[in-house]
C-alpha cells in the first residue's frame, strides 16, 4: 500500500518538476529583464540629464558673456549638477531606481532654465548697448563743450587784449 | 602781454580737460586685454581658515573642511572635482597628471568669471584595526550625505610617521568646450589622515 502511494507521489513529483524548473527559469529571466530595463532607463536618464546640464551651462555662459548677472542661474545649475553627481553614484552602486529618480529630479530643476538665460542675455545685451551709447554720447558732448568753451575763452581773451592795445 | 606765448599751455589744459570728460567712454572702448587665466583651488579647516585641519581620525566620527574654487578664466567655468582616497603606496596626482585611481564621487561646480564658489564638506571614515598584520581595513566613507564603498582598501603601519595613513584628495577637472570633454586642470588639494586605533 505504502509502495503504491510512494510510486504515485514520485510520478506526481516528476510531472511537477519540469513545470517548476520552467517557472523558476522564466521568473529569473523576468527579473533579469526588469533589472536590465531599469539599468537602461537609469543610464538614458543620466545621459539625458547630462546633455541638459551642458546645454544650460552653454546658455548661462552666453548670458554671462553678454553681461548678465548669472548668480541665480549658476546656483540652479550647481543644484542640478549635485543631483546628477548623486545619480551617477547611485548608478555605480547598482541602485538604478534612485539613480533614475535623481537624474529626473536634476532635469526638473533645469526646467525653463534656457528660456530664462536667453531672456537675461537679451536684456543684458540691450542694456549694455544702451549704456555704451549713452556713455559715448555723454563723453563726446562733454568734450565738445570743453573745446567750445576753450575757443570762446581764447577769442574773448584775444579780443580784450586787442582792445587794451 | 602776448597771448601767443600761452597758446601751448592753453591747448594742453584744454586737451587734459577734454580727456577727463571723455574718460568714461574711453575706458569702455580702450580695454586692456587680460593675459593671465587661471583657477584657484583651496581647502580650509572647519573655521574657514588655513588651520585646524583634521589629522587624527577616529572611526565613524565626523570632520569638517571647506573646499573652494575661484575662476579667473575670462568665462563662466564648468568644473568637476573628483574626490579620491588612497593609502601611502597608491599613486597620487602630480603637477601635470591626475591620479589613476577611480573617483569615488564627483562634485560639480559652475563658477562665473572672477567669481568664487565654496562648500562645506563633512566626512567620516569607517575602518577597523587588524592587529595581526598590523593594518587598517576601510569599510566606507560618508561624504556630506553620500556614502561610498572603500572595502578592500587597507593602510599598512608607517613606521617612520608612526601611524596608519590615508589621503583624501580632490582633483580639479575643467570642461573644455572645444574638446567637449573634461580635462585635468593641474590643480589638486589633499589631506593626510592618520587612522587612530
Amino acid at each position: 500500500m505504502f509502495r503504491e502511494i510512494n510510486l504515485e507521489a514520485r510520478c506526481c513529483l516528476k510531472k511537477l518538476i519540469i513545470p517548476l524548473v520552467l517557472f523558476v527559469l522564466m521568473l529569473s529571466g523576468l527579473v533579469m529583464v526588469c533589472r536590465a530595463d531599469s539599468e537602461g532607463d537609469a543610464q538614458s536618464a543620466i545621459a539625458s540629464a547630462q546633455q541638459q546640464v551642458l546645454a544650460c551651462y552653454n546658455s548661462a555662459a552666453d548670458a554671462a558673456k553678454a553681461g548678465a548677472n548669472v548668480t541665480g542661474l549658476l546656483s540652479t545649475l550647481n543644484d542640478a549638477g549635485n543631483l546628477l553627481s548623486k545619480a551617477d553614484l547611485a548608478f555605480e552602486n547598482g541602485d538604478y531606481n534612485s539613480s533614475k529618480a535623481l537624474a529626473l529630479q536634476s532635469q526638473q530643476e533645469l526646467q525653463g532654465f534656457e528660456a530664462q538665460a536667453g531672456s537675461l542675455r537679451q536684456t543684458a545685451g540691450y542694456a549694455r548697448e544702451l549704456d555704451l551709447l549713452v556713455n559715448v554720447f555723454d563723453s563726446s558732448f562733454g568734450t565738445l563743450i570743453v573745446v567750445l568753451c576753450a575757443l570762446v575763452v581764447w577769442f574773448m581773451l584775444k579780443k580784450r587784449l586787442r582792445q587794451k592795445g | 602781454m602776448d597771448l601767443r606765448e600761452y597758446k601751448v599751455v592753453f591747448l594742453v589744459v584744454t586737451a587734459i580737460l577734454a580727456l577727463i570728460v571723455a574718460s568714461p567712454a574711453l575706458s569702455r572702448i580702450l580695454v586692456f586685454p587680460r593675459t593671465e587665466f587661471f583657477t584657484e583651488m583651496w581647502l580650509l579647516g572647519s573655521n574657514n581658515t588655513a588651520e585646524d585641519y583634521p589629522f587624527n581620525l577616529t572611526s565613524g566620527q565626523n570632520y569638517s573642511v571647506n573646499l573652494g574654487l575661484a575662476s579667473n578664466l575670462g568665462y563662466t567655468a564648468y568644473y568637476v572635482v573628483e574626490v579620491k582616497f588612497r593609502n601611502e603606496t597608491e599613486p597620487g596626482p602630480t603637477n601635470s597628471t591626475a591620479s589613476s585611481l577611480p573617483s569615488l564621487f564627483n562634485i560639480t561646480a559652475f563658477v562665473a568669471d572672477q567669481g568664487s564658489w565654496q562648500i562645506p564638506l563633512t566626512f567620516s571614515c569607517n575602518y577597523s584595526y587588524n592587529e595581526s598584520v598590523p593594518s587598517v581595513s576601510f569599510y566606507n566613507m560618508t561624504f556630506n550625505d553620500v556614502t561610498f564603498d572603500l572595502t578592500g582598501q587597507t593602510a599598512a603601519y608607517d613606521t617612520t610617521r608612526s601611524g596608519f595613513f590615508g589621503s583624501l584628495f580632490f582633483e580639479l577637472w575643467l570642461y573644455d568646450t572645444k574638446l567637449n570633454s573634461f580635462q585635468f586642470n593641474q590643480r589638486s588639494v589633499w589631506l593626510w589622515l592618520n587612522m587612530t586605533v
